[in-house]
């Protein structure tokens, strides 16, 4: 059994690419992904439905690998995780909203700049405005020149009239700051405060799976394996000519032309790894023959962290675990940084007791999560053992550079004056964290961001794309693998930094982006 | 996209075929189905699952049947229902679930026409490899196979089946313990391949424990149009799906399609009566007289009752739970008529009989006569013309009055008396005579659904013959038919167990490499 193309991983990336590639009936696509399969929509579980169930961010959440990685050294205990371990990967299972935010076009720039000419962001407008249908966007006159009007995802806005009480405080108190308005966050101009944009229809989130896969699984050259585990790449010399697959608790082999790795920027790495791509000295110390020495693969582990300020609130039966969390965004810079666009800020209209060991649909209060979204600093990840279930050691190490931390208190000390501001009087009671003594000094702040910075879910990086001259390259700008023949990585990994957005909306484009480029577009 | 090899349709052969091909992890398999699949027990639907459903899955507006129509005799309109699954599993998922195999002398004729390979004691170990029969350990029967088979017991027989069988033994028809024992005669409960209420198909039983293998892959929801041919030998298979037109390439194609498709789908591309082909406009490929000649089934008749007052009808319990065979007077083939009695009468196709409340009908297990598929379009939705000629030959007359006889004399035994009121159909002025007998069946003689031979085997040396013992196609190269069709004969038993049987021992024939 040989495909053309053998697709690891179903996820924003992988769902996206292998559903472009079979539009060409003459080429055969097999996706493979690790997780259940649920083509029948009537049957597809609430925690892929709705992003505001509880079940996709938490421990032991059924659709999630449940990976566990090291925020910073003063974090209280492993850091969870999630990724989505079930056709559409991350793509069903992200949230809320889920959001439906691109990079700045300095982001795209500057994988452009860095060697990767065809990755500028107007190179890559065109693969933004292919995959999407914006609702408000799409046909509105100047606008449309940013949008796609036909794409398979679904994005729409908050209406304002739809906000709740504390978006709508957060809007004018943003104003009031002096912040600028925005309506579209897409916009490539785009800062400030804006309604955000999201990916749902009448809340059930779009993932890969509904939007691309489920209209054509009809294909008769569009193959997909559920719950099938790719343990190998196996290789004849260097040329990747299949890979091993565990499926029911039996091992398989299958073959194709073209290998393509989207497992996401935790599932890639560590199969590159596991056969025998990566960092020479830790394959050999753990006995894995060396196919490619490749020192890059799991290195510049980036993400963006967040901390919430958190808010009690006079009214707690206003709080709704399972009603639309979050409507508007601020995108600002942080003050004396060179990096614009720098901080995205997140208000919440309900914060649950998740991080005091509560479940994601008790309440606590309201939050403002302030998040860093262009680290200097990035962490790693390496695998420890041979066994494909192992999971790989992550370490984020977020906030370890100075500038990093500082723009992080910067931003939490003028969201808690913010919240003191005249339009949060009627809905917040007081300030649960920081406390003042936390605030007191900068000191006492950095204890706090270091014990309570955690992962915003957009893990990337792990296998950048560069010109051969970078050593730290693991891929070319086609997704091609250096140094060996036949194998690709297609998915957030390949990003040379984790773009100032949320990530979903970019590793579709990637997918679009390398599907076009292996059709030899 | 080409595979090992390609299986068109999904039934009691093709999904018994498909699970032992992929066993050989280094062998590609792909099975297509018209139907939908339902890969999760969870969301299984009900008709398909509760095999005592009083909603038959075979009834002509069920989800999941083709709902064919055919012409029963030559003075009676195009209008008979043949149910045909269109699901995984095919019929096996929506049949009666009587698990019973022919006579050994059903498969010793074959054997005898020149299929050496097809004798009963040959098959002894494909019949012992498909089931778990739960009842019976002895040398006949299997303990591991994937087709789970019971009886009922007798404590759990419903009135109407205790009923018939004790008018059965006080008639002197012998009791039987096992309908599956080559020896057995008489009345006996019936083997199913039902446990517990649910109805254990091709798909329960083989597909659903190897969906895992990355070599099986399964489309549902596929129509297979054409096959293609490179000169005389089979390339691939055109197909439909959602809409659009897919070609999809094998080393071996193999039509699992049944007795009516398979023979329809080998006419669509070329394969048949050249003169058939001709008047449909269709090009010749090969010309196959046999191709959709030879149509067997099983002819019946029911005899319809009332109960008396306050007789209890559960429409829940089990359709069937016993059965009695036994050989027509003057016949020389064993075990050629069957009765079957029905715990309660509900519509099943055609409407019950005004004031019915059970029946018992009579079957023609070896009928002299046999009818014919023929293409009423080249458009492959169009269903071909079903032409079953039941009753042409006058030993199938004779048979099946001797049946409706026999079912008077059981039901005046002792065991009746409190239950039957009235006998409903035929009347007492169809029973007058004969000839009024034998208009009576005429007009009411349908189908078992056991539809078979259009595609049947025999060594080249027979021109009606389509394919040979190994189910490959005569005079093409790459191409098999494996299911129901290939029989030379129907056998003297509801024909689900044989299909799967088919689908075993040609599976061991491909892995041979007998190509």
């Amino acid at each position: 059994m040989k495909y053309d193309v053998i697709v690891v991983g179903s996820g924003s990336a992988g769902g996206v690419l292998a559903t472009r590639l079979s539009e060409d009936p003459g080429r055969s696509v097999l996706l493979l992904e690790a997780g259940p399969d649920y083509p029948d929509f009537e049957y597809l579980p609430d925690d892929l439905k709705y992003s505001t169930t509880e079940a996709a961010f938490q421990k032991g959440a059924a659709h999630s690998w449940n990976y566990v990685g090291t925020a910073t050294p003063k974090f209280q205990e492993p850091m969870l995780v999630p990724r989505a371990k079930v056709m559409g990967g991350c793509s069903a299972h992200n949230g809320p909203g889920p959001m439906f935010f691109r990079g700045v076009p300095a982001d795209y720039d500057a994988w452009a700049a860095a060697g990767n000419d065809l990755w500028s962001f107007e190179k890559v407008l065109p693969y933004f405005r292919k995959l999407e249908t914006d609702e408000d966007m799409g046909k509105k006159g100047i606008e449309a020149e940013y949008h796609g009007s036909d794409g398979p995802i679904r994005v729409h806005r908050h209406k304002r009239d739809t906000w709740y009480p504390f978006s709508e405080a957060f809007y004018e108190a943003a104003l009031a700051a002096g912040f600028p308005e925005h309506p579209d966050v897409n916009h490539p101009r785009h800062t400030g405060i804006s309604p955000r944009a999201e990916n749902n229809v009448e809340g059930v989130r779009q993932s890969t799976a509904l939007t691309y896969i489920n209209p054509n699984r009809h294909r008769l050259n569009f193959t997909i394996g559920a719950n099938a585990h790719v343990t190998r790449v196996l290789f004849d010399g260097t040329r990747a000519v299949g890979v091993q697959v565990e499926s029911g608790g039996e091992e398989f082999t299958v073959e194709g032309d073209e290998i393509v790795l989207s497992g996401g920027a935790v599932g890639s790495p560590q199969l590159l790894m596991l056969s025998g791509v990566g960092p020479a000295d830790r394959l050999r110390s753990l006995g894995i023959p060396v196919v490619h020495p490749s020192p890059g693969v799991g290195q510049n582990m980036r993400d963006h962290t967040a901390v919430p300020v958190l808010l009690a609130v006079h009214d707690t039966s206003q709080l709704h675990p399972q009603g639309s969390r979050q409507h508007v965004i601020l995108r600002y810079t942080s003050e004396g940084s060179d990096l614009a666009d720098d901080m995205i800020i997140n208000p919440s209209n309900f914060a649950s007791r998740v991080r005091f060991g509560g479940s994601a649909l008790e309440a606590e209060g309201v939050a403002i999560n302030c998040g860093l979204y262009l680290a200097v600093g990035a962490g790693e990840l390496a695998i420890t053992a041979t066994d494909p279930h192992t999971q790989p050691h992550m370490d984020f190490k977020y906030l370890a550079n100075p500038f990093d931390i500082k723009r992080m208190r910067d931003s939490v000390r003028l969201h808690v004056r913010m919240a003191e501001g005249p339009q949060f009087k009627s809905i917040v009671a007081g300030r649960i964290t920081p406390t003042d003594e936390e605030l007191a000094s900068d000191a006492a702040l950095d204890g706090w961001l270091l014990r309570n910075a955690r992962t915003c879910y957009h893990v990337s990086g792990t296998c950048k794309m560069g010109p051969s001259s970078d050593p730290m390259a693991v891929v070319d700008q086609h997704g091609r693998v250096h140094g060996v023949e036949g194998l690709r990585v297609v998915d957030a990994s390949i990003m040379p930094d984790v773009v100032r957005a949320n990530t979903n909306a970019t590793t579709l484009m990637i997918g679009e982006r390398v599907a076009d480029l292996m059709k030899g577009r | 996209m080409k595979y090992d090899v390609v299986i068109i349709g999904a039934g009691s052969a093709g999904c018994a075929l498909a699970t032992r091909l992929s066993e050989d992890p280094g062998r590609s398999v792909l099975l297509l189905e018209a139907g939908p699949d339902y890969p999760d027990m969870e969301h299984f639907p009900n008709d398909l699952k509760d095999g005592y459903s009083s909603e038959l899955a075979s009834m002509a507006d069920a989800p999941h049947n083709w709902a064919f129509v055919g012409k029963p005799t030559a003075d009676r309109p195009a209008t008979m229902l043949a149910p045909r699954g269109k699901v995984v599993g095919g019929t096996s998922a929506i049949n009666g679930q009587v698990f019973l195999r022919g006579l050994p002398e059903d498969y010793d004729s074959w054997a005898a026409r020149g299929n050496d390979e097809w004798g009963y004691v040959k098959l002894m170990p494909y019949f012992r490899k498909m089931e778990t029969d739960q009842d019976v350990h002895d040398d006949f029967h299997g303990t591991d196979g994937p087709t789970t088979v019971r009886r009922h017991k007798k404590e759990t027989w419903e009135p109407l089946q205790a009923a018939f069988h004790h008018a059965c033994v006080s008639a002197g028809f012998p009791a039987d313990q096992d309908m599956n024992n080559p020896d057995s005669t008489g009345v006996a409960a019936i083997p199913m391949n039902n446990v517990d209420g649910l109805r254990i198909s091709t798909a329960v039983a083989y597909i659903n424990p190897v969906r895992h293998r990355l070599n099986l892959t399964i489309r549902p929801n596929v129509l297979a149009t054409r096959l293609l041919f490179e000169g005389k030998r089979a390339t691939g298979v055109e197909v439909e799906s959602d809409g659009e037109r897919f070609t999809v390439e094998g080393d071996e194609i193999v039509l699992s399609s049944g007795s009516i498709a398979s023979p329809q789908l080998l006419m669509l591309s070329g394969v048949g009566p050249p003169e058939h082909l001709s008047e449909m406009g269709i090009p010749v490929v090969h010309g196959l007289p046999g191709v959709g000649q030879n149509y067997r089934d099983h002819p019946q008749v029911a005899v319809r009752f009332s109960a008396r007052d306050g007789f209890p009808m559960d429409y829940t319990a089990p359709r069937s739970q016993v059965s009695l065979r036994f050989t027509a007077p003057g016949s020389d083939l064993r075990n050629d008529m069957q009765i079957m009695a029905n715990s309660f009468s509900t519509p099943m196709g055609d409407l019950t009989y005004p004031g019915e409340d059970f029946r018992l009908s009579t079957v023609i297990e070896l009928p002299a006569s046999s009818g014919e598929v023929r293409l009423a379009s080249s458009d492959p939705h169009v269903q071909p013309n079903l032409v079953y000629r039941f009753l042409e030959d006058p030993s199938d007359v004779s048979r099946l009055r001797e049946g409706v006889r026999v079912i008077l004399n059981l039901v005046e035994q002792e065991s009746y008396r409190n239950i039957v009121k009235e006998r409903l159909d035929p009347t007492d002025a169809d029973m007058a005579s004969d000839e009024a007998l034998d208009a009576w069946m005429r007009r009411n003689v349908s189908t078992s659904q056991h539809l078979c031979g259009t595609c049947k085997m025999g060594p080249a040396s027979d021109p009606t013959a389509v394919v040979d013992q190994y189910g490959r196609v005569h005079g093409l190269d790459n191409l098999r038919v494996v299911d129901a069709s290939i029989m030379p004969d129907v056998t003297r038993a509801n024909t689900n167990a044989t299909a799967i049987l088919i689908g075993e021992r040609i599976a061991d024939f491909m892995k041979e490499g007998r190509s």
